[in-house]
């Protein structure tokens, strides 16, 4: 593919469920995207290594936990950091709808809730390539 | 998006990407291998700038390389879910005990149906996703302008110019470009497992030829006796195969001869049967018994081949397989657009491509 976008699917936090992450990984795959997948219970520091490694253009953050507060304030400044400030930050999951205006404070593009059709990710992903 | 170019970001320029590369830093060896995968001509200065040292005419001839082991490449190939990440992941942990800096890349197929590709190594790669001595890259076999082999050498040459000591590749090992990759290596691990008839049928067909180190893994199943019976049993025929052939043999330097790779080739190449029988190491990678044992039996390898020269000679092949893949790649593409523009005729692109050949030979 002549504009094969890389994506990270990252799973950080402690909770062990990822049929959802991985319905994600499976499904922009399937859109023509080479998606990596970290697996479960990743830390922000881990997380960030893949994703610079891997030089993919974006990341997609799977948390049902709840600790989406702590962690992704803390993925988002590694990124920042390290170099990685160019990179498409997505996020999905539980997260309660008052805590989406901070998280896209910090950098973080777009908040899908559980349910979200793949397509406005990708919508999402499109939009974001078009405007660069 | 143009050929060529990475993805949707800001562009690094060549020179100051090389310059960082060099330096070791992780962002920009993997931007440079992004560099390298797109095929532009940003990868063709970006491999220019980090020629002196490493790049792909140097990589054949660096005298360095003759005298030492280490930077090495190693191979590991294998079925689907035969555990090769979880062994490289062990892998990894034995260079980093011996203080190695290692870089893996770990090759997957693109999906044929979406253009899309689902990389899963590097799950099982998770006890070094914290450390900085440890680089792990994911690749998939399309998508590559200059041909698959090409970019696995340019990324391998790149990796060596950042300093990494050892570089692991894994590839499934059935398609024709992941054969090629493996010709970039200087040694290669064959994982097999028990319990699976259609192994022994793939090792038969010839996969076996480019291994050096059989591994069989999953040895905590049943099974594992009659796979190591298996295994010796092709070993052997192919051994006497090629023993039986040595005396009918061509001179060293024929062209089109097989590299020599095993001890048996090499005979059959005219050359005295020096390389050991390729080892057969049991593993089970997933609490890492029988490690010790397989990093003895790639070391002893490497060791061997280099007193021998055939790892000199290996490396001086990789230059040719990455530039002929390159080659191909280039010629299938400008057919296609030719077909493309209106059907044409096998004897007339013939000619065309003559006289292309022609032109660039009176430049040269
Ligand atoms: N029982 C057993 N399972 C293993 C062993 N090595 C790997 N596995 C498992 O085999 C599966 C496939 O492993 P993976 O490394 O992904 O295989 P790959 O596709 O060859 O890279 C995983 O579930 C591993 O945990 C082993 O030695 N014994
Ligand atoms: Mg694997």
């Amino acid at each position: 593919m002549d504009d094969a976008i890389r994506i990270l699917i990252g799973k950080p936090g402690l909770d062990g469920h990822d049929r959802g992450a991985k319905y994600i990984a499976r499904a922009l795959r399937d859109a023509g995207y080479e998606v990596i997948y970290s697996g479960i219970r990743q830390t922000p520091e881990a997380l960030v290594n893949m994703a610079l490694q891997e030089d993919v253009d974006v990341l997609g953050l799977s948390l049902l936990s709840g600790a989406h507060n702590e962690l992704f304030p803390r993925i988002m400044s590694l990124l920042n950091e390290k170099g990685g400030d160019d990179i498409l930050v997505f996020a999905g999951g539980i997260i309660p709808d008052e805590d989406i205006p901070g998280l896209k404070d910090i950098g973080i593009a777009e908040v899908f809730p559980p349910g979200s059709p793949i397509q406005a990710v990708i919508d999402v992903i499109e939009k974001w390539r078009k405007d660069r | 998006m143009a050929e060529g170019q990475v993805g949707p970001r800001r562009r690094t320029d060549p020179a100051d990407l090389a310059a960082r590369v060099r330096a070791g830093e992780t962002r920009a060896v993997a931007r440079a291998i992004s560099v390298v995968e797109a095929g532009g001509p940003d990868a063709t200065e970006l491999m220019q700038l980090l020629a002196p040292t490493s790049g792909p005419a140097h990589d054949a001839v660096r005298p360095r390389e003759r005298s030492l082991v280490a930077p090495r490449v190693i191979g590991v190939t294998g079925p689907p879910g035969a555990g090769k990440s979880t062994l490289i992941n062990q892998l990894v942990r034995q260079e980093r005990a011996a203080e190695r800096r290692v870089a893996v890349l770990a090759v997957d197929p693109t999906s044929p149906f979406s253009g899309g590709a689902l990389l899963g190594d590097r799950i099982r790669m998770d006890l070094h996703s914290t450390d900085d001595g440890v680089f792990i890259r994911s690749m998939a076999t399309r998508g590559h302008h200059g041909g698959l082999s090409a970019a696995a050498f340019e990324t391998v040459t790149l990796l060596r110019a950042a300093g990494f000591d050892t570089t692991i590749v894994e590839t499934v090992g059935v398609g024709q470009s992941e054969v090629g990759i493996l010709s970039l290596s200087d040694v290669v691990l064959l994982v097999l497992i028990p319990g699976s008839g259609d192994d022994i049928q793939a090792i038969k067909a010839g996969v076996m030829e480019i291994a050096d180190v059989y591994v069989l893994n999953k040895a905590d199943r049943p099974g594992i006796d009659a796979l190591e019976r298996a295994v010796r049993g092709a070993l052997g025929e192919t051994y006497l195969f090629a023993a039986d052939r040595a005396h009918h043999t061509v001179p060293t330097d024929e062209p089109g001869e097989a590299p020599a790779r095993t001890g048996a080739r090499r005979e059959s190449a005219g050359v005295p049967l020096t390389s050991p029988v390729p080892a057969i190491v049991r593993t089970v990678a997933t609490d890492g018994s029988g490690l010790e044992d397989l990093v003895t039996a790639v070391e002893r390898y490497l060791a061997h081949s280099l007193e021998t020269g055939a790892l000199a000679e290996r490396r001086e092949r990789r230059f040719a397989a990455a530039a002929e893949d390159v080659a191909v790649v280039e010629i299938k593409r400008w057919v296609r657009e030719r077909h493309e523009s209106g059907a044409i005729q096998p004897s007339e692109l013939r000619t065309a491509l003559r006289n292309a050949l022609d032109t660039i030979r009176r430049h040269e």
